[in-house]
């Protein structure tokens, strides 16, 4: 197999979150080590396993939508907009077609329509207007069925609303692989931009499922945690003794991808690369991870591989990390399988200890994350530690601390045991 | 009411994973009939639906046997 000649650059990031609408304001909270975790208000959370939910708070998609739009279009996919525009702002792509002139392929932004696509992935989708138009079929009988319903749930329509804002004509679609969402958009918008299909890429994830029987299902099947002693920051604990499950969380995280000479060549801003990436399953368990965790291991390597680098380049990890009582074990096996001796000297922080489980938006926020941290040579910490969990041995940033790392290894594992690792470097 | 209980859990089990559950007793052990953790859950639901009963997960935590399942819910009938 062989590596084309050139890598894949980020040249512009964005995040709508419950710990902030821009990545600055997002990075600031990590770093300060405070929680987007609040109490449920939205519905009663007494018949629920649990009451605590990262929510994002105060965002107005009609600075990014209209009024129309903001309707017909899922809550999803008002924070994937909102973060979208973001990072191809920051990348000088933020020019939106003319709503009123067919796109054309050889439009140039300044880069070619037809150059540039789209993989802002959501797991779940429009949930909440699946739900209103059944209950509205069953009160009013199926002519009351909305003609948007279809185009409102429908998972695509993230990354089609990307397309049509800017009239990318590129490759555009959605994967959906639970947890792994926004890491395996990461990885295969990588992948599109080497194979040559694309040069630029708006990748990441998105999700926006925080309804009463979304939390129903993932807690009737135990997988989620309720507040400690009253204090709903204190259920998301990776790696502590006391874990008991995740957190729901909403949200979007998106990074323009680019082909490096191509970004080069253009003068736009290089904040990183994303140099490596592995994806396997583990063919185990529909919600259980694989014990040993060799898929999650498997693909740490092929990530590493594809980066030419070995497991002692490593400087920080950023690992999936959900606070599950199994998961959190299943993936430190990975970890050791990969790293061996050394994995007790690599700092690792657990983002979703402050922000919750954004499910599809998960791995592209923390891909982000990951990213100032190598940018800034900061790691932020990991809250909730009153006891880690002593089977472990790990480097577990407690405070925000200095690192000189170039590489660093994201990874996320998806209920029905789909893993993704990404190398990113340092720019 | 005992043995009608042992009844209701196998026959919520037969629903759940489409197929019987004859040779279960009260002796045997929950990890060992051969159902995953999900299903077990789902396995509870439906005993709660049938019983309108709610049974609460700290009941559930030391339970070893499908005898012991069975007391837990007999308690908060």
């Amino acid at each position: 197999m062989s590596i084309p000649n050139h890598r894949v650059a980020v040249t512009g990031m964005g995040v709508v979150s419950p710990l902030g609408h821009d990545v600055g304001t997002f990075w600031t909270n990590l770093l300060a080590g405070r929680s987007g975790v609040g109490f449920i208000t939205d519905f009663p959370t007494d018949k629920l396993r649990s009451d605590v939910a990262a929510s994002v708070r105060d965002f107005d998609p009609l600075t990014v939508m209209s009024a129309k739009e903001v309707e017909i279009n899922g809550r999803v996919t008002h924070f994937a907009l909102g973060a979208a525009v973001q990072a191809l702002r920051e990348a000088g792509l933020d020019i939106p077609r003319d709503p009123d002139a067919v796109p054309r392929p050889d439009d140039a932004l300044p880069v070619r329509r037809d150059r540039i696509g789209c993989l802002l992935s959501t797991g779940q989708g429009g949930v909440e207007i699946f739900e209103q138009q059944i209950l509205k079929a069953a009160e009013r009988g199926p002519r009351a069925v909305s003609p948007y319903f279809i185009t409102g749930v429908m998972l695509n329509a993230v990354s089609a609303l990307v397309a049509m804002r800017y009239g990318f004509m590129g490759p555009s679609y959605n994967i959906a692989s639970a947890c792994a969402t926004g890491t395996h958009s990461i990885a295969t918008s990588a992948l599109l931009i080497l194979a040559g299909e694309a040069d630029v890429m708006v990748a990441g994830g998105a999700e926006a499922a925080t309804r009463m029987n979304t939390v129903a299902g993932f807690g009737n099947a135990r997988a989620l945690a309720k507040s400690v002693g009253g204090d709903p920051t204190r259920a998301s604990r990776p790696f502590d003794s006391k874990r008991s499950g995740f957190v729901m969380g909403e949200g979007a995280g998106a990074l323009v991808l680019e082909n490096e000479a191509h970004a080069r060549k253009r003068g736009a801003p290089i904040l990183g690369y994303v140099s490596g990436f592995g994806m396997t399953s583990d063919g185990e368990h529909i919600t259980r991870p694989h014990p040993e965790g060799l898929g999650l291991a498997l693909a740490m390597e092929r990530a590493l591989a594809r980066a030419g680098i070995g497991p002692g380049d490593v400087g920080y990890l950023n690992p999936h990390a959900t606070s599950t009582p199994h998961g959190d074990i299943a993936e430190v096996a990975a970890l050791r399988r990969v790293f061996g001796e050394r994995l007790r000297d690599i700092p690792i922080s657990a983002t979703k200890s402050m922000l919750g489980h954004l499910l599809g938006g998960a791995g592209a926020v923390e891909a982000i994350a990951t990213l100032c941290t190598l940018r800034d040579g900061r790691a932020h910490p990991s809250i909730n530690l009153d006891e880690p969990d002593p089977a472990f041995d790990l480097d577990l940033v407690r405070e925000a601390r200095d690192l000189d790392a170039r590489y660093a290894l994201k990874c996320s594992a998806g209920f029905g045991g789909h893993n993704c690792a990404l190398v990113l470097e340092r720019a | 009411m005992a043995q009608d209980l042992l009844v209701l859990f196998k026959e919520a089990a037969a629903q759940v994973e489409k197929k019987k559950f004859d040779h279960i007793t009260r002796d045997t052990v929950v990890t060992e009939m051969g159902v995953d953790s999900l299903a077990l859950m789902q396995i509870v639901s439906e005993l709660e639906q049938k019983l309108d009963v709610m049974i609460p997960d700290e009941d559930l935590v030391e339970i070893v046997t499908v005898g012991d399942l069975c007391k837990k819910v007999e308690a908060r009938l």
